[in-house]
């Protein structure tokens, strides 16, 4: 039989471990790639993703159902991200230096495995996340949200407490200079 | 800009929503027949759905996280994160080092021939009481001789064992062939399994020290404030300076 996410978090309320562990098994996904997408580390999403499912088991008493679960999860994983992005005071996605061509720095070094397989496994994600790591963070987090997690603008409203026209006009500019950067490119 | 053009009301909100789908009947009904009438907008949309298609090509990497086993548990530290890059490449090259003398492997790296990795189980491992002339290095260190000292203590009581075992039992004599060739194919199957995964992980760290070398070599270039073209074009002529003629 397959439970409910408040199903599951009455059953975590009342003591079973079990039940949190298929939550966890159930959104740990969705939540390290959020948090990869925002800080850009792989390591450090791996701690967020850690730290986002101890708070939520630490707070479960406190989840009132309010919210669906999976937003509330999503709140302590942004909170998180955030917290990162302002402690380490970096660039939040992993970039290759600007004036560096990928395949030509590849074809001047003797490769293990051919230059071809290793430029295009890079090469495409590199792209966006180059141009991703030119949006301001809140313009960032509402198109993570809503291409990659499928939130709606309300539900995402929520999650970053401002009005429904805000996050559109967010997310318009977010792509209108995510066409602008790719575009560049090709 | 084209889309300024277009003085559809509210248009940014309209064309967000439709793009993803994310609105009423009439509103799409309305913004569709605009958009007919509209290049701007027809221009903008294309594009936007273009740029859809190309963020759906970063995929996140796969997560393979420690919280499966719970979500209470102790979370592992990232004290490596301090250690500068040079040092856990010193790291990784020492681990690489002392698992191949261990696993007797050949690792030559020359300008010729780049990098070669001989493995010893792909040929007979050299005899050293009948070869004492030609022992390397690593076959000096003392550790050698002590497990060669155990390996002969462990064949002689292998082979003292079966007498044992007529003598307290009436028992066959010793393991018959058949026992002794299954046996040898159990040890076999293992070592080859054995070979299999060490060749697969040595291959993936080589990656990984490729993959860094690599970085690091654009971040010196970036900081040398070379680029990475006139750094190839160098590298070429040191390399047929120091070739031989």
């Amino acid at each position: 039989m397959t439970w409910s996410d408040e199903e599951l978090v009455s059953r975590s309320i009342g003591g079973d471990v079990e039940s949190f562990n298929q939550l966890v098994l159930r959104w740990e996904r969705p939540i390290y790639a959020l948090a990869y997408r925002v800080i850009g580390r792989e390591e450090d999403a791996r701690d967020v993703c850690q730290e986002t499912f101890l708070r939520a088991f630490r707070a479960l008493g406190g989840f009132r159902g309010q919210a669906k679960f999976s937003s509330w999860l999503y709140r302590i994983a942004l909170n998180l991200c955030r917290d990162w992005v302002r402690r380490q005071r970096r660039t939040p996605v992993v970039q290759v230096p600007e004036d560096v061509d990928v395949l030509e720095l590849a074809a001047a070094r003797e490769p293990v495995e051919p230059i071809e397989d290793v430029v295009a496994r890079h090469d495409l994600t590199r792209l966006v996340e180059r141009a991703m790591a030119k949006l301001p963070e809140e313009q960032r987090t509402a198109i993570i949200l809503k291409e990659y997690h499928g939130l709606t603008f309300q539900e995402i409203a929520d999650l970053a407490g401002c009005p429904l026209s805000t996050v559109k006009t967010r997310l318009y500019q977010g792509l209108a200079v995510l066409r602008r950067e790719l575009g560049k490119r090709e | 800009m084209a889309e300024q053009h277009c003085i559809y009301p509210d248009r940014e909100s309209v064309l967000v929503a439709y793009l993803y789908d994310d609105v009423d009947a009439v509103q799409r009904v309305a913004f569709e027949t605009h958009v007919a009438t509209c290049e701007p907008c027809r221009t903008e949309l294309a594009d936007l759905r273009a740029v859809r298609s190309r963020l759906a090509e970063w995929a996140a990497p796969e997560s393979a996280s420690r919280s499966h086993q719970s979500p209470v548990s102790s979370r592992q530290s990232r004290w490596w994160h301090d250690v500068p890059v040079w040092a856990q490449v010193a790291a990784a090259l020492l681990v690489l080092g002392v698992s191949a003398s261990i696993a007797n492997l050949d690792v030559r790296y020359d300008r010729a021939n780049g990098l070669s990795v001989r493995t010893g189980w792909s040929k007979p491992a050299p005899a050293v009481a009948a070869t004492p002339a030609i022992v390397d290095v690593a076959n000096a260190a003392p550790w050698r001789a002590d497990l060669a000292a155990l390996q002969k203590q462990f064949r002689d009581e292998l082979r003292a064992k079966p007498a044992t075992v007529v003598a307290a039992s009436a028992a066959p004599a010793a393991m018959s062939d058949a026992d002794f060739r299954r046996v040898r194919v159990m040890v076999d199957e293992s070592e080859q399994k054995q070979k299999t995964e060490f060749a697969s992980k040595l291959i993936l760290l080589q990656k990984d020290v490729y993959a860094q070398e690599q970085y690091d070599l654009a971040n010196v270039y970036k900081v040398l404030g070379v680029s990475a073209r006139a750094a190839a074009a160098n590298q070429q002529k040191v390399n047929m300076l120091l070739s031989p003629r």
